[in-house]
């Protein structure tokens, strides 16, 4: 019977049987050379200014660049060496066999689409956050990832690199004092500028008064759109402030959301749980426009907190507080003698935060489709909260909103045809 | 013409959105202002099924249709299906599959016979996913085995029935998805899944097809599976771990280590197994189980040589205070180097008292050098350290040099008297060790003494000392601006040479010239 072995099996069968044929060091591999046969090969879908910060990751070779802009693919793809090639369809990057991981670079609304799509065509995928735009589409995500065992990781790192946002130090010592109990229980974390988290909400919102244009000839718009409703083109509508609208995304609540709440979700032990509660204070959205909020509560069952800040009124309010202290930015606090205390404290699982060595070893990601499932289902919570304008309550273990059939519709948004997930 | 009108409706449409908000439910007491047409599928009911009947195949009555749901909106999209045509037909299909309808698995069938292809086909096989119609089944089952999109939405049937709770169905599907009779299934994603629904479809009796899989050609699988045996009882996987070998046998192991109810008793010995990744997997869990069950067991993990080095990292990391006094006894009787570094983490007042002793007592440097890095890495984490200060003040007089060297870790009023006073007590080399000492002091309570010392110290070669280290301490610390400038005006002022002089009113420019950073504020 003829048996299938996967191309990552082969290239490391072949590696072993090479070893006497003369060939150029670069390739033949040893101390400080990787070759190509070894390498991993990646593809970013998405030509915008974030996918930039995609194009050096040293272990592997890029293969193909996307985007529905010719204009912007054009310009990615310039100093790139010639095996990388341009797509215009993702669809025909994830049909290649000989690409290991996407990138995917693309507005929210198309996240949780790709990632499945990706996940179903065998890829590893380093999305971008948030991981998805409602929450029906994270746990569709989450689950298509899991169970088809890809390596996931999303695109923020301060749960587990060297300094939290503006906070001024990592948030491993924060989980440790957290965990042993020095702040007590329940604890509260205050995400606004006065504690070193901007929310960036006048930047990220939308125009209520666009008035339809003609749609540049580089860009295809109905790719561009493709499974949110169809709207009639304005440049604001698409790069670099789509944000702004509820189709595709979330404002400054969808930017720096998971960002922000996956390191206090990670700080409040809350990887395998979701807030019960979400009270907002917001002006009334329109119906298509992102605007500013004031503030978002969102409450767990034991009582812990998260409050989000958006108009700056918690002006010397700590990051952390519990019954039994307070923490301010660059770990300042009300308990003596903090530092020497969190060097008592037991040491944390150190973090799987090499995502190459990952998708090598199958081992999952620090921040995989399971935890950042949890902290992109809190953004999308109070973004649901903030466009209905109105208090909700959720069951974190059904994942649904709890009497408010509307609110359960944004959880789960029919996508416009062609597009399913 | 078609289109045109979908256009134009959709260009009112969002031209209407644009000024309205997002309407209340009825049951709220906040007034909605006008509804907006392109969010009314938010709180659209089944009374407006009618007036979007009348607007099909538009997309957004169409969106209407499918969050409303059930059997009239179904109805509807079913009776549009035979007048529809093109991107309609894949959107309408589309919807009755977002609705799981099983009465469309027929026409998604007879499209896909007919050789529809792009999005219909892939709507089509979108739809027969998400029924638990038999036709569906049978079309999927036909043509599994030469199309990878028909096995990947065939393995989306099988979950559809999984959730349904139709096992019989759900697991006749997997059992084909795992046969390697179909070619399409090359993808390890598709047998990741079948996988995956192993446990759910199957329970216990599963155990042995996921053992299986343990040896399936693809990585992925084969760690799937590895997750999927850790939902099985323990038991069972006991009794296999302890016959399998090789990879098998550490994906076993890793399936037991991953659940809940996992015994220390199975991952000590694991610490000296013979494979990497059944030691890895083992010192993962044995860090991240908590309760003083796991120190004790780790302590006396110690006595045995071949677990000894990572019973005392994970006593280490995990802080087990409980625990010290055994750590203590293996460190002195083995002079071990882990167990010094484990107890750099792990001692307290008492231990760091006896440390001391102990290195007074070593009969070689490498021996107290090792003892001296776990006393200065304990020493940082005293609150009260006076009487640990007094024990360095009490050696030996050959030893006092060594001893002032450690002032520094220990910092705080106690070790800083300490050393101001061996500056004036002792034989030379105790006097310089002291001085040097200051030199090296951690924050900035040295620096007046060092400052008085720039120009009352009993040799210039002390005068220097002091004047060099006070200006590095100026430098380290998170003093204001302002106060660093005094500081190092002071330290000119007071420095026995140009040099040191020049240095000092060097850094005092340059603090000028910069800009001062955000500075931690001092409760």
């Amino acid at each position: 019977m003829k048996t299938k072995i996967s191309r990552r099996d082969f290239l490391r069968a072949a590696a072993a049987t090479a070893a006497f044929t003369i060939v150029p060091r670069h390739v033949l591999g040893g101390p400080g050379f990787t070759p190509p046969s070894e390498q991993l090969t990646r593809a970013i879908i998405g030509c915008g200014s974030i996918s930039g910060s995609h194009l050096p990751m040293t272990d592997g070779r890029l293969l193909a660049l996307c985007d529905p802009d010719s204009q912007r693919l054009a310009n990615r793809m310039q100093k790139q060496p010639p095996e990388v090639k341009g797509y215009h369809d993702f669809r025909e990057i994830l049909a290649r066999p000989d690409i290991d991981i996407v990138h995917i670079c693309t507005p929210p609304h198309w996240h949780s689409l790709m990632t499945v799509m990706a996940a179903e065509a065998g890829k590893d995928i380093w999305c971008e956050k948030p991981m998805a735009r409602t929450i029906g589409e994270i746990i569709r995500s989450r689950d298509v990832v899991s169970h088809r065992q890809r390596i996931f990781r999303i695109n923020t790192w301060f749960r587990f690199t060297s300094s939290l946002y503006g906070f001024g130090t990592p948030a491993a010592p924060l989980r440790k004092i957290v965990a042993n109990g020095l702040l007590g229980w329940p604890v509260k974390a205050i995400i606004g500028a006065h504690t070193g988290f901007d929310w960036k909400l006048g930047g990220w919102s939308g125009h209520t008064n666009l008035e339809p244009q003609p749609i540049p000839p580089n860009l295809d718009y109905n790719l561009w759109l493709g499974p949110a409703p169809y709207k009639p083109y304005h440049p604001h509508r698409v790069h670099g402030s789509f944000r702004g609208y509820w189709d595709y995304d979330a404002g400054g609540l969808g930017d720096m959301g998971q960002h922000y709440i996956d390191p206090v979700q990670f700080i409040l032990g809350k990887d395998d749980t979701s807030p019960v509660s979400v009270t907002v204070d917001t002006p009334p959205q329109p119906a298509d426009a992102v605007i500013p909020w004031r503030r978002v509560e969102l409450k767990y069952a034991d009582g812990c907190a998260i409050i989000l800040d958006g108009d700056n009124r918690e002006k010397d309010a700590p990051f952390l507080e519990g019954p039994k202290g307070k923490i301010w930015p660059r770990l300042r606090s009300d308990i003596p003698n903090l530092v020497r205390k969190v060097a008592d404290l037991p040491d944390l699982e150190p973090p799987n935060d090499d995502f190459p060595q990952c998708v090598r070893t199958r081992r999952p990601f620090v921040l995989n489709e399971q935890n950042a499932s949890r902290s992109c289902i809190v953004v999308q919570m109070a973004a649901c909260a903030v466009r209905l304008g109105r208090n909700l309550k959720f069951d974190p273990i059904a994942l649904r909103f709890v009497g408010d059939d509307a609110a359960n519709r944004l959880i789960d948004q029919p996508m416009r045809a062609p597009w399913h997930l | 013409m078609k289109t045109f009108l979908t256009l134009l409706l959709a260009t009112v449409t969002a031209l209407h959105a644009q000024t309205s908000t997002v309407p209340a439910p009825a049951n709220t007491t906040t007034t909605p202002s006008q509804p907006d047409p392109s969010i009314q599928w938010i709180t659209a009911t089944s009374r407006d099924i009618p007036a979007a009947v009348k607007s099909l195949p538009d997309a957004e009555a169409i969106r209407i249709l499918v969050a409303v749901g059930g059997a009239q909106a179904e109805r509807a999209l079913l009776d549009a299906l035979p007048k529809s045509q093109g991107s309609n037909t894949v959107a309408l299909i589309k919807a009755l599959g977002d609705l799981r309808s099983n009465a469309v698995a027929d026409e998604a069938a007879r499209q896909l016979d007919s050789g529809a292809s792009g999005d219909l086909k892939d709507n089509c096989l979108y739809a027969l996913s998400r029924t638990a119609a038999p036709s569906a089944t049978k079309w999927l089952r036909a043509h599994a085995d030469t199309d990878a999109a028909v096995a990947t939405a065939y393995l989306r049937q099988a979950e559809h029935l999984t959730a349904l709770g139709r096992v019989r169905d759900a697991d006749a599907i997997v059992s084909e998805l795992l046969n390697a009779k179909f070619p399409a299934v090359r993808c390890g994603a598709v047998r990741c899944g079948a996988v995956a629904l192993i446990p759910d479809l199957r329970g216990e009796v599963g155990r042995s097809k996921l053992l299986d899989m343990l040896e399936d050609k693809d990585r992925s699988v084969r760690e799937q599976a590895s997750r999927e045996l850790s939902k099985m009882p323990r038991e069972g996987l006991l009794g296999v771990y302890q016959y399998a070998k090789g990879e098998p046998r550490a994906l076993i192991f890793a399936a037991i280590a991953r659940r809940p109810d996992v015994s220390v008793a199975f991952l000590i010995p694991a610490l000296a197994d013979n494979d990497e990744n059944i030691r890895n997997i083992a010192t993962s869990a044995l860090r991240n189980i908590s309760g003083t069950k796991v120190d004790a067991e780790l302590a006396k993990a110690l006595a045995k040589p071949e677990t000894q080095n990572a019973a005392l990292e994970l006593l280490a990391q995990r802080r087990a205070r409980a625990q010290t006094a055994a750590v203590m006894a293996l460190a002195q009787s083995s002079a071990s180097k882990e167990a010094f570094a484990a107890l750099g983490v792990l001692a307290g007042e008492t231990e760091i008292k006896q440390l001391i002793a102990l290195a007074v007592a070593a009969t070689n440097d490498a021996a107290r050098a090792q003892i001296t890095k776990a006393i200065s890495t304990a020493a940082l984490r005293l609150e009260d350290n006076s009487r640990c200060v007094a024990a360095l003040q009490n050696v030996p007089e050959m030893f006092r040099p060594w001893a002032m060297s450690l002032l520094p870790a220990f910092g705080g009023k106690a070790a800083l008297d300490a050393a101001v006073a061996a500056t004036k007590a002792g034989n030379a080399e105790s006097r310089e060790a002291a001085m040097r000492a200051l030199t090296e002091w951690r924050d900035d309570s040295a620096l007046p003494v060092l400052v008085s010392l720039c120009s009352g110290a009993e040799n210039e070669k002390w005068r220097v000392l002091a004047a060099r280290g006070a200006i590095r301490i100026v430098g380290a610390s998170e003093l204001k601006k302002e106060e660093k400038a005094d500081w190092l005006q002071k330290i000119a002022d007071a420095a026995p040479r140009d040099a040191e002089k020049q240095q000092a009113l060097s850094a005092l420019e340059q603090l000028k010239a910069k800009p001062e950073p955000g500075r931690r504020k001092k409760k």
